[in-house]
């Protein structure tokens, strides 16, 4: 008997170890990652945090600054994180991920003269590899927001989006009567649509009103089916759901708000930001980014 | 992410304070906890009843599985159906078709879970029940049988009773193995203990609030563990006599 609680104190303490060993893993990682950490969560007191914010951010000006592109382009691919459940930006058609955003990483890879790679994974989950450096870059529809900035740099913005309600044809709803005690409404878990339902409609950062979803198309069954009563979602995604159910949905016209898509890289990457930029401006000035987008929509 | 090591080269009350700020903003920030506690809330749920109907599921599947001879009878051939279709797909696409076709017309989460789960437990319950109920020497069956017992007698007092014995380790990992399978439910919007984890990390791009999840999930195990270890030495106590 006191040899299984021997065994069961061993492995709490191997827990407790792997989770400091988790810690000194990002930690390796700190010269890098160190910029997002000025993010200091809405709440570390401003005195207590400028001293120890000094010395990373210094380490991180000089190791970001060691070439970024250059790696890029001696490791001969750039890589790419995003979610393809999201079209026309990014879905999978036979094995691969295409749509309007890996068109445009597709341009940024050649215009840096590297292969392509793209890691198709959850949306939060890009946008936390991106800051750790696991992914050269994000483009995932990922709207430019003032609490992401915190954590990451964005590229130019080339996409204006909003965020759409679809409802059920004929349910009635509307905009604001989101608002009422036991309309549920779905969103893509981490979202900005999911940000605007959580504070902007229920007003309750732990409201249970809205069912947070892997995919806007699980949240869409889901409406189809009575289970909730609206899904929120940026606006060509609404489109392309309710174009192929159309007997079934229909869009709400409020544009509930006015973002932009941008590409996300790691904080204090600016080289690597240039170089996208760049490309941007090319397609932008090309009306290729237009051309993706009318290409995708059919979709 | 924050830079620790750096912090803890800086002196200890520097990391102190930095570990605070973590657990503040996944925990007390906008009244987090409240996320975890509901999601815990609902994982128990949904781990509990799943438990329960897999039993039952499995209870009687298992002794289908051992009483019927006839190879051509249909229950038999039922059995090892649903054995054979549960075992051979993933919980999780399992949970989808239960959420978007069978229980289309439910609007209670937790409900479809305790099914999607149940169902897929009881599958997995029942081939270690029958095990169990196979490991009990054929003496002791034919033994209650030759004092008057009715088969089903037989099975209920004399069969069972050391079947149980020798499944319950078996039987505790099906249900450690169920309540961290649960986890997937986010899968469909259920607000379970990982979907909780995930939320809050989608708002504070920090990943501390996983670490406060997986903290949970690792002591609900270990308490379970040292439930069933108590179980198992409480039957145990027979053996010695």
């Amino acid at each position: 008997m006191k040899k299984k609680w021997l065994a069961a104190l061993l492995a709490l303490t191997m827990a407790a170890f792997a989770g400091c060993g988790g810690g000194a893993g990002n930690s390796s990682s700190a010269p890098e990652s160190s910029a997002p950490e000025s993010s200091a969560p809405e709440s570390s007191a401003p005195e207590s945090s400028a001293p120890e914010e000094d010395a990373p951010a210094e380490s991180a000006a000089d190791s970001s600054a060691g070439g970024a592109v250059e790696k890029i382009k001696a490791a001969g691919k750039i890589v790419m994180g995003t979610n393809a459940e999201f079209p026309p930006f990014e879905y999978v058609e036979g094995n691969d991920v295409v749509g309007v955003d890996a068109d445009i990483a597709a341009e940024i890879a050649k215009d840096l003269g590297v292969e392509l790679v793209i890691e198709n994974m959850e949306f939060t989950a890009a946008l936390l590899a991106v800051q750790n450096g696991q992914l050269d870059m994000a483009v995932a529809g990922i709207t430019v927001d003032e609490e992401r900035k915190k954590s990451m740099d964005f590229s130019n913005e080339y996409v204006t989006s909003s965020q759409y309600i679809i409802i059920a044809k004929d349910s009635g709803l509307t905009a604001d009567s989101l608002k009422d005690a036991g309309v549920i409404i779905g969103v893509q878990n981490g979202t900005s649509g999911d940000f605007y339902a959580t504070d902007d409609i229920k007003g309750d950062p732990n409201t249970e009103e809205v069912a947070r979803y892997k995919n806007a198309i699980l949240a869409a069954q889901d409406l189809m089916n009575g289970k909730i009563q609206a899904v929120i979602i940026d606006e060509l995604p609404a489109k392309s759901i309710v174009a192929a159910n159309e007997d079934k949905l229909e869009l709400l016209p409020d544009k509930l708000t006015e973002e932009q898509y941008a590409i996300a890289v790691q904080k204090g990457n600016q080289e690597l930001l240039d170089a996208i930029n760049a490309t941007l401006d090319r397609l932008e000035s090309e009306g290729k980014i237009e051309e993706f987008l009318i290409k995708h929509m059919g979709a | 992410m924050r830079p620790l090591l750096a912090i803890i080269i800086k002196g200890k009350e520097v990391m102190f304070e930095s570990l605070l700020d973590h657990l503040y903003s996944a925990l007390i920030t906008d009244s987090r906890y409240v996320l975890i506690l509901r999601g815990l809330r609902n994982t128990l749920i949904i781990t509990f009843f799943a438990l329960l109907l897999g039993l039952a599921i499995g209870l009687i599947l298992a002794i289908i599985k051992v009483t019927v001879h006839s190879r051509r009878n249909p229950l038999l051939w039922l059995a090892n159906l649903y054995t054979t279709i549960i075992r051979g797909t993933p919980v999780v696409v399992q949970l989808i078709i239960i959420n978007t076709s069978i229980m289309a017309q439910s609007n209670n989460k937790i409900l479809i879970a305790v099914i999607a789960f149940g169902i897929n437990s009881g599958a997995y319950v029942s081939e270690i029940i029958r095990g169990g109920i196979q490991s009990v020497d054929r003496g002791q069956t034919e033994a209650g049988r030759s004092l008057g017992l009715t088969g089903a007698m037989t099975m209920r007092l004399i069969v069972l009773p050391q079947a149980v014995k020798t499944v319950l380790p078996s039987l505790g990992n099906e249900f450690i193995t169920l309540l961290k399978e649960t986890s997937v439910a986010g899968y469909v919007a259920i607000s379970d203990l990982t979907k909780a984890g995930d939320t809050i990390v989608s708002r504070t791009f920090d990943p501390t609030a996983m670490y406060l999840v997986a903290l949970v999930y690792l002591v609900l195990v270990v308490g379970l563990t040292a439930l069933l270890s108590l179980m198992e030495r409480r039957l145990a106590r027979n053996d010695l006599r």
